[in-house]
Formats: structure tokens, sequence, C-alpha cells
């Protein structure tokens, strides 16, 4: 009885080591420690045994049993580690095969400019506002103290639609709008296209894009304006220095242009700034009283700045586009790089 | 605008900065000088020589040998020039110096052409005696410089001394640009009272000054204003035995510094005091004056005239003619005809200053195409206080250059006439409004430079009448600021009460639109406002198509082809997506956002709607369901909860029949999305297959809701079945999802259309669509009891509308 034991456990050891496969490693443990497997049968023999040497026996089998079940348990281990590095390995990969197609769309340079240039003056406390680009003759010259025979009429080639609706020519009747809805004190931001008379070509489109701002509260001063565009130039263009040029808008007085050291020559000249080291980038101004009171606002309580620049200008600037017919052709090559 | 320094100075005498200190703090006083040039650039040591002797040259006959004294000594000079003589006074550029360029060369150079000594032909020249042209100038420039030859001073200047100045030709000439609302520096006197109050120099301005008048010009001369609003002033005078002949050289020089040819004396004055006193002159000969009448009326509608420079124009009753008593001689404002034209030496003339309405003569050259000086210079708006200066000053030089005798008197058609006006002077308020401490009698003084006078007792500032533009007391303060220097105004930042800063609605969702797209690979494109009416066309739209109904067209468009104002966006995105394919760009996606403008009700002057389109266009990999995919997806990240519907029958004639549909949310139609029909595709030249969607974006802002509705987290066991069920092939998985909905109530939580099969072992002409459906109460753990008998109850529901449950259920877990 002992010897067949014996044999029973050191052939299941002698398996144990041989199987190949977890199939046949569950294969032989069925047949050693499975219910009726040949531990369990001689368990079943017990029962021939004497009556004294059963329990010693008995125990000696439960002993083998758990060794050898031990022993299953570390082989079954062993070999779910190999056989999962050999998975591994066959699933290696080419590492080197070229990336899978993941490709963001591109934002339109005009629309990255004038993005960025709100999110400034959000973070200003200014308010972002709208208004249409069809617009009434009143809000886009009239009300900016611009009367029909005045010399910017004949500058800004007006697109009309009839004698008093046009295609506005300047963003500045969205400040009209705003004075005209809101009380101060006004932070606003402004944004959008207009449209001149002009064929497309290298500098001028007749269809482009201007941003607007507008500052009203008591107290407001040209030391202000000069100090938000100050503000402005730094953050927008990294610009080291500005420049205020006297300037003449019928509705800012005073009004201003301001230049700032050229962004591709930082000052020296260069082809970008026509040598002068200077680029002009905005026409600002103080809020003509008369355009405050036109708009129902009291000059006499509140005074105000405001300031406009040209989109495609600054994109220009700032990528050095030499073509404005580039921003409108809207080639995949083109678009791609921003 | 091209001024010379020299004809600065002789107003500001005093004027002594170098040039590019003067370019700068003219700009910095609010006139941009863009650019300036030294006429004498290349000019160096050229003085005044006498030809002393002049021999053939031994081995070439077209040459000549000179001798010359220079002053410094004698040098012999070899020139082609045939017109010299001992005596003659000649500018001899010396060994070492510089000219412009040397006789026979093309074009200047750069650098000029430095002089040395050089023999030709075997013999030696010291030396090079100068025609006008090597010294940069144009015979304009110096009228009596003979043609081709060396130049030969025509009095007694002295040997020895620099002939580039005796010749009046160092000069710098300064381009301005002034602002346009300052119509008083577009004259030379204007912009000089301008540089002398920028200096802080003395102005002196032309005397104005008739030696002598007779007769009265009433008894020559009767003129008529028939409209007085398109021609507020209108001045005349007449003077007498005009001497035709060549203007003197200073005035010869200073037109042609402004890019004016030099005529005679009686153009060349008129043109003068234009320059000089903004103010245009024609003059008639007033023989030809049928009746001596002058009368300014309308044309009639329909009528022609032939301008001065020959062409016959259509006139109509916009057009302000002049006529004489028998027909029209001129379009006023813009140029005169031939008729009346003076030719000839010993006439007696009418010297015209008028002022006409700066929109009137905007209209006028525009509708006949004419610009001429006088109109441009105009049309920036007269000053009808310049009309009285500038005729006398005509009178004047007419008096002094062409022996003409100036009869007495005016006529003066003046309907209004603003001259200076007074204006309120608060310093505190200026200070104020710059946030600066300009002291009183500073600003006082800054004004009084610019022609302003300070009337103490009433604490008013009284303006030049030749500034118009200044009426109110912030235009004071603009004008101090100015002088004062911009950049001694310190930078400060706005105390505002505080302000939020934010982004309109509409703006927000246009964002979530861009980074929507942008994730799904689609760029941005922008494109023009303006369509072509062939658009319509092009895209198949019916004649009664609202897209060709609600276009609005421009009045005056730049051309055809952007004419009208699009009531489409889809034109426009064919064509972008055409050009890339042209240019072999294999997968485009492009999205726009932009306007489309529907016309309301223009008779009453109701702006245009405009519609923000947010469309998207793609070709190459994207295909319908791609897109349809980002517009769902857009829907949920604006708050549009409920489901889309995507309605085949939207109608698009330039979308294919079959692959279109409309968007359907909430009931309202909010877009459509499609493939482009093959024929459209072909008329944009693109060869693959082009999907579309557009969506409306004011519909999408108005259902719009961006609060955050959170439900907590539902722990109870989720139950999963897998059904296929077999319907005909021809009925839309929108039927069957929406029956599935509809007959599994709350329970089901999730359904997802895992697979659309068709082909064997399906009989022919239907198909089986496969759902994930998965069950989550919200108040209990679901028993498989109820799952199954739900799935029972739906598959019943299913089966009552024709859609058959296929071979029982499967799947399962939970």
């Amino acid at each position: 009885m002992s010897d067949r034991l014996n044999a029973i456990c050191q052939n299941a050891a002698d398996r144990l080591q041989s199987a190949v496969n977890r199939k046949e490693l569950t294969d032989v443990r069925r047949e050693i420690l499975g219910r009726h497997g040949a531990l369990a049968q001689q368990m079943q023999e017990l029962r021939s045994l004497p009556e004294e040497e059963r329990a010693a026996f008995g125990a000696r089998i439960n002993r083998e049993k758990r060794l050898l079940e031990e022993a299953f348990a570390r082989r079954e281990a062993e070999m779910a580690e190999q056989e999962l590095a050999e998975r591994l390995a066959a699933e290696a990969i080419d590492v080197t095969l070229p990336a899978a197609k993941i490709q963001d769309g591109h934002r339109h340079p005009i629309t990255r400019i004038m993005e960025e240039i709100q999110n400034l003056f959000i973070s200003m406390g200014y308010e972002v506002v709208e208004g249409p680009e069809v617009e009434y003759d009143y809000y886009n010259f009239e009300a900016l103290n611009i009367p029909d025979d005045h010399p910017l009429r004949e500058e800004q080639d007006t697109l009309i639609i009839n004698p008093n609706i046009l295609l506005r020519t300047q963003t500045t009747p969205i400040e009209i709008r705003v004075m005209e809805r809101q009380r101060p004190p006004i932070c606003a931001i402004a944004s959008g296209r207009v449209f001149r008379s002009q064929e497309a070509g290298a500098v001028s489109s007749p269809n482009f894009h201007q941003i607007e701002g507008l500052v009203i509260d008591k107290n407001i001063t040209f030391s202000d304006l000069k100090g938000t565009m100050a503000v402005f130039a730094r953050n927008m263009l990294g610009s080291t220095r500005v420049k205020f040029r006297p300037y003449k808008y019928p509705y800012n007085e005073p009004s201003a242009k301001m230049d700032v050291t050229c962004f591709h020559c930082g000052g020296k000249g260069c082809p970008v700034c026509g040598g002068e080291g200077w680029v002009e980038i905005l026409g600002c101004g103080m809020i003509h009283p008369r355009v405050l009171s036109m708009s129902g606002i009291d000059p006499e309580i509140y005074s105000g700045f405001g300031f406009g620049l040209d989109v495609e200008q600054i994109a220009m600037l700032k990528w050095q586009i030499d073509d404005m017919r580039l921003l409108y052709e809207n080639d995949e090559s083109f678009l791609a790089q921003f | 605008m091209k001024i010379t320094l020299s004809w600065i100075k002789s107003y500001v005498p005093d004027l002594a900065v170098p040039a590019q200190e003067f370019a700068d703090t003219m700009t910095m006083s609010g006139t941009k000088v863009t650019g300036w040039e030294r006429t004498d650039r290349n000019l160096e040591k050229i003085v005044i020589g006498r030809v002393l002797s002049c021999e053939g040259h031994p081995a070439a006959e077209n040459l000549t040998v000179c001798r010359v004294d220079t002053g410094s000594g004698e040098i012999q000079c070899v020139t082609a020039a045939e017109n010299l003589k001992p005596g003659d006074l000649v500018p001899v550029a010396l060994e070492g110096g510089k000219v412009v360029r040397l006789h026979g060369a093309e074009s200047e150079s750069e650098d000029g052409v430095r002089i040395c000594r050089e023999t030709i032909r075997g013999v030696e020249s010291q030396g090079v005696l100068c025609s006008v042209e090597e010294l940069g100038f144009t015979r304009e420039a110096v009228a009596d410089a003979p043609a081709y030859a060396v130049y030969v001073f025509g009095e007694e200047v002295p040997i020895g001394a620099d002939a580039v100045k005796a010749l009046g030709l160092s000069d710098v000439i300064f381009t301005f640009e002034p602002a346009s609302a300052r119509r008083d520096c577009f004259r030379v006197v204007g912009m000089a009272r301008e540089v002398a109050a920028v200096f802080g120099l003395d102005f002196r301005a032309p005397d104005v000054k008739i030696a002598a008048e007779e007769g009265c010009v009433d008894d020559y001369l009767s003129v008529r204003v028939r409209d007085g609003v398109l021609c507020p002033r209108y001045c005349a005078r007449v003077v007498r035995n005009v001497r035709l002949g060549p203007s003197p050289r200073w005035m010869q020089q200073r037109l042609v510094s402004c890019g004016i040819r030099p005529v005679n004396n009686l153009v060349d004055i008129t043109n003068y005091v234009m320059e000089e006193l903004g103010q245009p002159i024609l003059a008639f000969d007033l023989e030809s004056l049928a009746g001596h009448t002058l009368t300014l009326e309308r044309a009639e509608d329909g009528h022609q005239f032939r301008t001065l420079d020959g062409q016959l124009r259509n006139v109509d009753a916009e057009t302000l003619m002049l006529c004489d008593a028998r027909r029209a001689i001129g379009i006023a404002g813009l140029m005169g005809g031939n008729s009346t034209k003076v030719t000839e030496s010993g006439r007696d003339i009418v010297l015209e200053a008028a002022c006409f309405a700066g929109a009137y003569l905007r209209r006028i050259s525009r509708k006949l195409h004419l610009r001429t000086e006088i109109s441009t210079r105009s049309a920036r708006g007269l000053d009808a206080t310049y009309a009285e200066e500038g005729l006398n000053r005509a009178c004047q030089l007419l008096e002094q250059l062409a022996d003409a005798q100036v009869v007495g008197g005016m006529i003066d058609e003046c309907s209004t006439v603003v001259g200076s006006k007074r204006i309120e002077f608060h310093p505190q308020w200026i200070n104020h409004h710059l946030g600066t401490t300009i002291p009183e009698e500073e600003m006082i003084s800054c004004l009084e430079r610019l022609g302003f006078s300070y009337d103490q007792e009433n604490g008013d500032m009284i303006t030049p009448p030749d500034r118009q533009d200044v009426d109110t007391e912030a235009e004071l303060a603009g004008e101090i600021a100015r002088l004062y220097g911009y950049d001694r105004i310190p930078m400060t930042i706005p105390r505002v009460e505080t302000t939020r800063g934010s982004f309109p609605r509409k703006m927000q969702i246009e964002n979530i639109a861009r980074n929507l797209a942008e994730f799904h690979g689609y760029s941005q494109i922008m494109t023009f406002s303006f369509d072509d009416p062939a658009v319509f066309d092009r895209l198949r739209l019916p004649q009664d198509a609202p897209e060709r109904q609600a276009a609005i067209r421009i009045h005056n468009p730049l051309n055809e082809e952007n004419s009208i104002l699009r009531t489409t966006s889809v034109g426009h995105m064919l064509e972008t997506l055409a050009l890339n394919a042209r240019r072999k760009h294999r997968h485009v996606r492009f999205y726009e956002l932009a306007n489309i403008y529907l016309t309301r009700d223009l008779e009453k002057n109701e702006l245009p709607d405009e519609r923000m389109q947010f469309t998207l266009g793609a070709y190459g990999r994207d295909d319908f369901f791609d897109l349809k995919g980002i517009v769902e997806e857009f829907l949920r990240r604006t708050g549009l909860r409920k489901t889309l519907v995507c309605d085949p029958h939207v109608g698009k004639p330039f979308l294919h029949p079959g692959r279109q549909a409309a968007l359907v949310y909430d009931g309202c139609v909010i877009g459509y999305l499609g493939e482009v029909h093959p024929r459209v595709t072909e008329v944009y030249g693109i060869s693959s297959r082009v999907t579309l969607a557009v969506l409306d974006l004011p519909e999408i802002v108005k259902r719009s809701d961006f609060t955050l509705h959170c439900q907590g987290l539902n722990r109870h066991v989720r139950t999963v079945r897998d059904l296929s069920f077999l319907v005909e092939d021809r009925r839309p998985a929108g039927d069957i999802e929406a029956a599935l909905r509809n007959a599994a109530g709350p329970w089901l939580e999730k359904c997802e259309l895992e697979e659309v099969y068709q082909g064997a072992p399906l009989p022919a002409g239907s198909k089986s669509l496969t759902y994930h459906l998965r069950f989550q109460a919200e108040d209990r753990d679901l028993s498989g009891e109820e799952v199954r008998e739900l799935i029972q109850k739906i598959t019943a529901a299913l089966e009552r509308e024709g859609i058959r449950l296929r071979g029982g259920a499967a799947g399962g877990g939970s």
C-alpha cells in the first residue's frame, strides 16, 4: 500500500514536470487529485487496512495530496507565466510604422488674432459685443460726426445698398450701438467684418476685419487710453516701445495712430516696416463729446475712449504674410500652418 | 502731398532744422512725413565756370575742347555740346565731384557718377561741363535749358560759386500725408503755418496786394448761381490784356516739385494758386462767353457734354453745368470745355474761384469716371473762405507776371460762408480730458501759434477762418495735446467701476462650433460676404427658391461676381473645396462660420436678417454619417438634448436626392446635411463625393441651454441584451429605434445599433438590425424575470409594427 502511494506520488511529480501545456497539466491533476483520481482511490482502499494503521496512513495520503496540490499550483503559475511571455513575444509590433492619422483642424489666422485680442480684453473686464454688418448710414457715418460732405467719406469707398443702408466700412458703428443700448460704465470690445469698394490685392481687400474697443465712465482721460494701448501692444505683439502720433478722426478728439516697434526687425528698419522701424497698428482717441451726446450719453458727466485696428494687417505683420489674398484663398497647405 | 523745403521757408524764413529732424517732428505733431529726398543728393563740387576758349577736337569732329576758368584755376574740358562760345557761364563738375548721371546714360545711378580726370581720344579732360540732365533735372524744371547741351547761365553769376545753388536746384522735397480732415494742410500756406506752429517760429503769410485796379467787374460780366446747395460760393474777377509766356523759374520749379508740368504763365499761375492756397481757379476767355454771363444750373437728363479732354460725356440733373447765355461751357467743379480756353495773348480773362459741395463732387466724379486734380482736391471739401483769397492772389500774380490789368471789384455769389468761430475755452476741462496738468498760458500759446486768438474778456478762443475742422472744445484739447506733445502725456490705466468680461451666448456657441469642428479635423476657411448671382444656377436652384428671392443687390458692386450679398454659404464652400481639389489635396475638411444676408423690407429701410451659418464641407474621407456625428455632438454640447430627426425630404436641388436630410429639432428645421449632387460637383470641377452640413446658428442659439443637470450615479444592477430584428430593407432604422424606445419605456437606459446585415441567409429585400440594449431601473435592481417580461413586451409591440425578432433573444449577463 505504502509502495503504491510512493509510486503514485513519484509518477505525479514526474508528469507534473514533463507536462508541456496547461491542458496536459490539468489532465494529470485530474488523474491524481480528481474526485476519481489515484489519491481518492487510495483513500477508498484505506478500508482494507488494519484498524490501527488506517489513521496514520490516511494522514499520510492527505499530506501527500496537499504537497501535490501545491506543486501543481506552482507548476501552473509557472506555465501561465511562460505562456503569457510567449504571447507577448508573438504580439510584438513594428513601432517604426507611421502613426495613425490624428489630425486636428486649424483655426483661421484672422480668428486667431481676434480671439487673442478678445481674450486679453476680457481679462481686463471688457464685454464682447457685436453689431450688424449691413448697417445704416446713420451709424456708420452720421452718428460718428462724419456728415455727408466730410472728406472721410471720400477716403472710405463705401459699398451701398440704398441711400440709407450700406455695408459698414468700419466696426466703429458698433460703438454707437453699444452707447445707445448701455449706460456707463462701459468696457466693450467688438470685432467683425467690414467692407470697402476696393479691389482685392496684396494689401487690400473689399472684405476684411476690424476690432474695436470702447471704454466710457466718469473721469476717463487720454492718458488712460495711452496706458491701455501700451498694455495691449505689450501683450499682443510683445512690442517694447509704442509711439502715439496725433491724427484726426471726426469721432475722436484728440485722436492718435499708434505705431509699435517693428516686430520683424525690432526697430532697425526692414522691408516689413518700410525701413521706418515702426509699424502703424491702430487708430484711437477720446470719444468726441458730440458723438457721446448724439448717442444719449451726457458728455458733461462721462468721457471715454475708443480704438480700432485692422485684423488682417496684424495677422500679416505677425506672421509675415506678404499677400492679403492668401487669407481668403483658403488653400489647405496655407491654413494648416496655423 | 509734396512740398519743397524752400517753398515752406518762403513763409517760415527762420526754419533751420535737418531734414530728418524736420520729418520726425512733423510726424509726431500729427502731419505724417512719409519720406523726403534731397534734390542735390548726388551733386558735388559743381561750380560756375567761364568758358575762355572753344576749339575743335583734333581727333573727333563732333567733340569740342574748352578751356574754362573755374575761379580756382583754369582747366580743360572735352564736351560733345555744340552750343558753347567763349564768355559763356556754365556749370562745371570738377575732378572728384559727382553728378547724377553722365551724358548719354539711360537712367540715373543710385549713388551718382564720380568725376575723374580722363583722356578722351588723346585729349585730357579735367572736368565735365553739365547739362541739366547731368544734374538730375528735367528741362521742365529749368525752363531756359537748351536741349542736349550744356546749360548756360542767362544772367551774370559769380565764377567759382556753387552752380547748383545758383540754379535754385538745391532743395529737399518732403512728402506729407496730412489727416484728411485737415483741409488747411492740403495747401502750402496752411502747411507752412503748421510748420511754424510746430517749431515755434514766425509765419509770414503771402502778401496779397493788387497794385492797380481799373473799372468795375459788373460792366464786364454777370454771374447767376441757381443752386446754392451744390455751389455755396462762386467768385469771379476779370483781368485784361493778359500776356501769355513762360512763367518764372521759381514758379516752374515749385510746380515741378509738386508733380505739375509747367505750361504757360496763365496755366501755371492757376495751378500755383491751387497748390499755394488750395483754391482751384479756372480761366475763361471773356469774349468766348456768349452774353458775357455765367450761370450755374443743373443739366437736363440725357444731355451730353464734350470736356476739355475731348471726351463726350453723359450728364443729368445731378450734374451742375456752367453755362454762358447760349450753351454749357463746363461741368462745374470738374472740367471746362474747349470753347472757352485762353489761347492767345492780349485777351480779357474771367477768373473763377468756386466752392462746391464735397458730396456733390464725389458723386459726380464717380459717376462720370472723371477724376481731375481739381475734383480730388475739391472732393476733400473746399473752404468757402479760400475763394476770395485765391482769386485775389491769382489776379496779383497775373498783374506781376503777365502784365495784366486787373478790373476792380469781385463778383461774389455766396449763400454760406462760415468764417471764424468762437469756442469756450476751459483749461481745467482740457486737462481733465487729457489727464494732464498743462498750464493755461502754455495752452494759449499753443493755440496762438496755430492762428487762434484768445478773447481774454469772454474766455473764448477764436478759430482761424480756414480751420473748419475745429468747432468744439474737444478739438481745442486735441490741438493743444499735439503741440504739447503726445509723448509728454502720462500713461495710466482707467479706474472703471467693476465690469465683467464676457462673451455673448452667440459667440460662445460659435466657439463650441470651432472647437468641435477642429477636433474632428476640420479647418476654418474665410470667404467673402459677396456672391455671384450665377451661384443660384450652379446650385440648380429654381427661380422661386428662397435663396434667390432673399438676395440683396449691392448698388455699386466691384464687379458682377461680387454683386450680391450671399444668401447661402454653399457656393463659397464648394468653390474652396474645388480650389483645393485642383491643387491635389486628397482629403479636405473645411468649416466656415459666416453670415448669410436675407432681405427683409429694404423699401421700409429694414436691415437684412444676418444669419450666422455653421457650414461643414469635406471630400476624401468623411461621409454623411461622419458629418451627422459632428452635428449631433454639436447639438449635445450646445444643450439641445432632444433627439435630432433626419428628414430625408429636404428638397435641396444641389444635394444628392437619396443622400440628403433636413435636420429637424423639436419640429423645426435647424439645418440640412447631405452629399452634393453629382451634377453640382461637376459644375464646380470636383471629381470626388462632397458632403456638406449647414446649421442655422440663430435657431441653435435660441434653444441652447448651458445649465448642467447632474443626476448622480445609479448603482442598481444593469442588464444587457442584444436583439436582432428583421425588416424590409427600405425601412429607415430611425423608425425601428423610435418604436423600440417607445415600447421599452424608462428601463431602457441605452440603445445602440450594433450591426446592419443584408444577404444570405436572410430573405431578399430584407435586412437585419442588431441592437445592444441596456436596462436599469432607478429605484431597485431589476430581476431576470422582469427583464424577460419587458423584452417580451417590446418584441410583441414591434411585431405589431411589422418588425420581427430574429432568432430569439441573444446575449445576456448582468
